[in-house]
């Protein structure tokens, strides 16, 4: 019998955690803690703890799938490859677009950023870590030793283990100022809370000025997923500059750090555009339309779902690679079993359709892949305590400030968003969907309705309704709770069973929403 | 003939193994002795990972390997029976053997009465214990105190009260771990508070207390506890270890070490408890400190005392699912089904993801209930507290009486 650990990195959100992988007879069979981590010294969240279940899951899709009539039937991977080179002859410049997800390696996403320019000649390559907001600074070690910490965003759920740092600050003594649009935990450890309305995050980081003081100030911002975060993070930067703070916005996924750093296209000007094809690797962008749609992934996805075709890919535990995290620091993914039968890794998946069009992205293995990114770094230097990259000037991109929310009439609530520390959004989300211990907590997407709002509706926590904005609607679990004020209702960023929060806010923020009893 | 009782400086014959050892390198020789000669299928053990901070527990079944494991790593603050439960079938299906601090002992113990892992099958090799340190704490210690570059440092020991590091250039640096804790470095909290020094519930007790002389460095210090134990120095005697009697005051100085090491953990016990504060205050401290737990379950899959199929925090009509920050109820739920049987192995608080000083509530509440009930974990095969509540004869007194406390804490009656 064989036992060994395998310490690896979490492939959920920024802050770069890392455990064990427990390997018995070859197979991931649980999870240890790695106290020798640099960032998060052997402690997880939930997230980081479950991750293990995702690698085995029944879901995972082992062979290539390809689109016969309305169904996708299993294929082999000639047959797969044909069919994709046989959709994208032809397919090139503006007319293509390509999409990386941020929880894929940097060896991943910089070959496929090869693909998109080497092969489909194009510049439509993105990621949902394209925000417009590029900005680290300082250690998430560090933050513990901040004397005065501003969180704007509910880091406690997005980034649990940068929580952790802040909570110690503030046992050193130190003054947190959380800017959040809920009472939520970040703003419950808060010295000053300053409660953003639905909309006016800008205004409440400005008013946020007036209680930061101190020699050692921290300024975080947790990045989210839509159209105005860098409006946000800029107001953020600025009282950052003002009051001489370490900036740094956190990624919410696990390389996002990576992905920018690599180079992808501000997301805004890629997305929700039509294209002849598109080539998606790990994202879940939901069912895409029209066009010839090739997707790399390890589960069925949302975009999988409609795709003509879909190449299996390995999971984080089946491949080396790195990550870099919040902080920039480059760490080790580390194979801990083989690939299922008939999977490969993301990068060798590109190397082979590059092949079959003519172009050529071929390596011996990620860490070729790495020493041609990083010459100077090498797997080897990695292997204690990654590398921690130098910090650059802040680049948030210009951006339309959002709008306050104007509930009333046939949309009474104002529907605010953020992370919940149980799933992601997209690529993460379809992560976390796949770890059952997290989708035992929570099933479904939920809305938090305050106790007097329920009562008026006449609902009760664990009900399902449904939840419609203009721009569309869901359908969701209630959950009572007193975090969100009367007339505040409350979606977590997640995506989940094919139900996504994007379907209401469509990029906002905040937007006015009703309530339904659902039938 | 060794007997259960036998006090003996033991070393390995082999001498790449006595090199290798951490002392007289007894413990290697007897594993890979057992692995050897058939006692045992295989080995769970501790060797270097990424570097001398990272203790990857390992199970050996090559005797050829057992060599590479050799030696301390005062940074591995694992929990080795709880991986015998997850993931070697509770020794159900092989016969292993394994090193074992006194937490681990302990932890062991409480897992085997649970029968969580088949006790005939496994071999304890214990380990004593002055205590061990977190592996990024140790780093930080090392730069911020030592002045060292950690990455330089290429053995790290406890000896004679004082934190010792051997840089690559053969430099040795001491400080004394009183002045590390009290700036707040040094062993873990769970540690300073630990009187499990000699791990006398394995079935041999090994360590470099008691070693003097020109064997001093050279000897491991064995204290055989069991017929089992007994019966494997005897067949590795001559074969794979030397022995001798000890000399001298060895057993008295072994003796006074032990002791001191017992005033120093209720010192610390003290210390650390007085600062929880009493009743309304430490329950404050208690609520205010859990106020920031996100539920990541660390303090529960960690727990070796935790062995439940179904959690009762999971249950639905006792915690609510997917709420962070959780209710006290959840911690209620732990404070209750453990603290009878807490070990202070301290994996609930290393491992808390927001710092929470969960060991230190647990192991407070624990010894109040050994006061109370004279039931003390880890030590034999005694069952705990819950365990001795009849459940038909207490839900009768409880109906009968209308009280709805299971154990009568509040009151003597
Ligand atoms: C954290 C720690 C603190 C200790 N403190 C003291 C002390 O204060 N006083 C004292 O007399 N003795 C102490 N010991 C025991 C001592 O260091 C030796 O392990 C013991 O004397 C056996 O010596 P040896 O040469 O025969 O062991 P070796 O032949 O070197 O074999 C040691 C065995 O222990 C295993 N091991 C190493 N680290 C761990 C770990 N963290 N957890 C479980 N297994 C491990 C190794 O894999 C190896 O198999 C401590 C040991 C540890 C691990
Ligand atoms: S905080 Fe982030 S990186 Fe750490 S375990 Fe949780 S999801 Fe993973
Ligand atoms: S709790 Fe006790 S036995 Fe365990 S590592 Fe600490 S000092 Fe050693
Ligand atoms: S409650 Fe904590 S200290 Fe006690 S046995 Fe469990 S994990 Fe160890
Ligand atoms: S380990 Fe800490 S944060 Fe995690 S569930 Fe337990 S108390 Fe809460």
């Amino acid at each position: 019998m064989e036992l060994r650990y395998v310490p690896t990195v979490c492939p959920f959100c920024g802050t770069g955690c890392s455990f064990n992988l427990v390997v018995k007879d070859g197979r991931v069979a649980g999870v240890a803690p790695f106290q020798r981590s640099p960032v998060c010294d052997g402690k997880t969240c939930q997230k980081g703890h479950y991750a293990y279940e995702l690698v085995n899951s029944e879901a995972r899709i082992t062979t290539p799938l390809i689109k016969k009539g309305d169904e996708l039937v299993e294929a082999s991977w000639d047959d797969a490859l044909a069919v994709v080179a046989d959709g994208l002859k032809g397919v090139s410049g503006g007319d293509v677009a390509v999409f990386a997800s941020a929880n894929a390696t940097n060896e991943d996403i910089y070959s496929l950023k090869k693909l998109a320019s080497d092969v489909f000649k194009t510049e439509n390559f993105t990621s949902c870590a394209a925000t417009g907001v590029d900005a680290s600074a300082g250690s998430i070690r560090d933050i513990a030793k901040a004397d005065c910490i501003v969180a704007v965003g509910n880091i406690f759920e997005s980034h649990p283990l940068i929580a952790r740092r802040i909570a110690n600050a503030k046992d050193n003594g130190a003054k947190i100022i959380t800017v959040d649009s809920i009472n939520s935990s970040m703003a419950k450890l808060a010295d000053e809370f300053v409660k953003a309305a639905p909309g006016g995050e800008i205004e409440a980081v400005k008013e946020a000025a007036a209680f930061v003081e101190g020699s050692s100030i921290v300024v975080l911002y947790s990045i989210g997923v839509t159209y105005y975060e860098a409006a946000v993070a800029a107001a953020a930067k600025a009282l950052a500059d003002e009051k001489g703070a370490t900036f740094c916005a956190l990624p919410s996924q696990s390389n996002a750090r990576g992905a920018l750093d690599i180079g992808v296209a501000p997301a805004g000007e890629i997305f929700g555009k039509e294209y002849k094809a598109y080539y998606v690797m790990g994202e879940d962008l939901g069912p895409i339309e029209g066009g010839f749609v090739v997707v790399q992934d390890s589960f069925l996805s949302g975009t999988a779902k409609s795709a003509d075709v879909v190449l299996p890919a390995a999971v984080y535990a089946e491949v080396d690679g790195t990550v870099t995290n919040a902080e920039r620091r480059i760490q080790l993914v580390r194979k801990a079993q083989e690939p299922a039968e008939g999977v490969k890794a993301n990068w060798q998946i590109v190397s082979e359709v590059a092949e079959k069009l003519g172009g050529s992205i071929a390596y011996e293995s990620a860490e070729a892949i790495f020493n041609e990114m990083y010459g100077d770094l090498s797997y080897d230097a990695l292997q204690k305590d990654g590398f921690v990259k130098e910090a650059k000037a802040a680049v948030i991109a210009e951006c339309a400030e959002p709008a306050a929310v104007s509930a009333g009439g046939e949309y009474p609530f104002a529907l605010v968003t953020g992370p919940t520390v149980w799933h992601g959004y997209g690529a993460s989300g379809t992560l976390s969907e796949n770890c059952h211990s997290l989708v035992k907590e929570i099933p479904a997407i939920f809305v938090k309705v305050n106790p007097a709002d329920a009562k008026e509706l006449d609902v009760k926590s664990g009900q399902m309704v449904s939840v419609s904005s203009e721009k569309g609607s869901i359908s969701a679990m209630v959950k009572v709770s007193k975090d969100v004020d009367q007339g505040i209702i409350f979606v977590p960023t997640m995506s989940l069973g094919g139900e996504c929060i994007c379907k209401i806010t469509g990029g906002d923020k905040a937007i006015a929403a009703k309530i339904e009893k659902e039938a | 003939m060794a007997a259960k009782g036998d006090m003996l400086w033991a070393w390995a014959k082999d001498s790449g193994a006595l090199d290798r050892g951490e002392c007289g390198g007894a413990v290697t020789a007897l594993l890979k002795y057992a692995l050897e000669s058939g006692e045992v299928d295989g080995v769970l053990t501790v060797k270097k990972g990424v570097d001398l901070y990272d203790a990857q527990p390992i199970l050996v079944t090559d005797p050829e390997m057992i060599a590479e494991c050799a030696g301390s790593l005062h940074c591995g603050t694992l929990l080795m029976p709880k991986l015998i439960k997850k993931y070697l079938n509770g020794a159900r299906d092989m016969k292993i053997a394994v090193t074992m601090k006194g937490c681990d002992a302990k932890a062991f113990y409480e897992l085997v009465k649970r029968q969580q892992i088949k006790i005939e099958n496994v071999l304890t090799i214990g380990l004593n214990c002055g205590g061990s340190v977190s592996p990024i704490d140790a780093r930080v210690m090392i730069e911020e105190k030592f002045g060292l570059n950690p990455d330089d440092i290429v053995k790290e020991e406890i000896d004679k009260g004082q934190f010792i590091v051997i840089t690559k250039d053969g430099e040795h640096k001491g400080i004394k771990i009183d002045e590390l804790e009290e700036e707040g470095y040094g062993r873990r909290a769970n540690c300073q508070r630990c009187k499990t020094k000699i791990p006398r519930q394995c079935d041999l007790a090994c360590g470099n207390w008691g070693v003097i002389g020109d064997k001093a460095g050279k000897a491991t210090f064995v204290e055989v506890c069991s017929d089992k134990g007994a019966e494997l120095v005897t067949k590795a005697n001559g074969k794979a270890i030397e022995t001798t009697k000890p000399v001298g005051p060895a057993l008295d100085i072994r003796g006074k070490v032990e002791g001191a090491m017992f005033k120093l953990g209720d010192k610390c016990r003290k210390e650390q408890f007085e600062k929880l504060g009493e009743g309304r205050k430490r329950l404050d401290y208690i609520m205010d400190q859990t106020s920031r737990c996100i539920k990541c379950y660390q303090c529960i899959e960690n727990c070796p005392i935790c062995y439940c199929v179904e959690c009762s925090t999971k249950k639905e009509h006792l915690v609510d699912p997917g709420d962070v920050t959780p209710p006290f109820m959840f911690h209620l739920i732990r404070y209750s089904h453990i603290a009878d049987s807490c070990v202070n192995c301290g994996q609930c608080q290393e491992l808390c993801a927001m710092d929470i000083p969960n060991a230190l509530f647990m192991h407070s509440l624990q010894l109040e209930m050994q006061e109370m009930f004279g039931y003390e974990p880890g030590v034999n095969l005694d069952l705990p507290v819950l365990a001795l509540v009849e459940e038909p004869a207490e839900r009768k007194r409880l109906n009968d009486t209308g009280d709805d406390q299971i154990f009568n804490i509040f009151g003597q009656e």
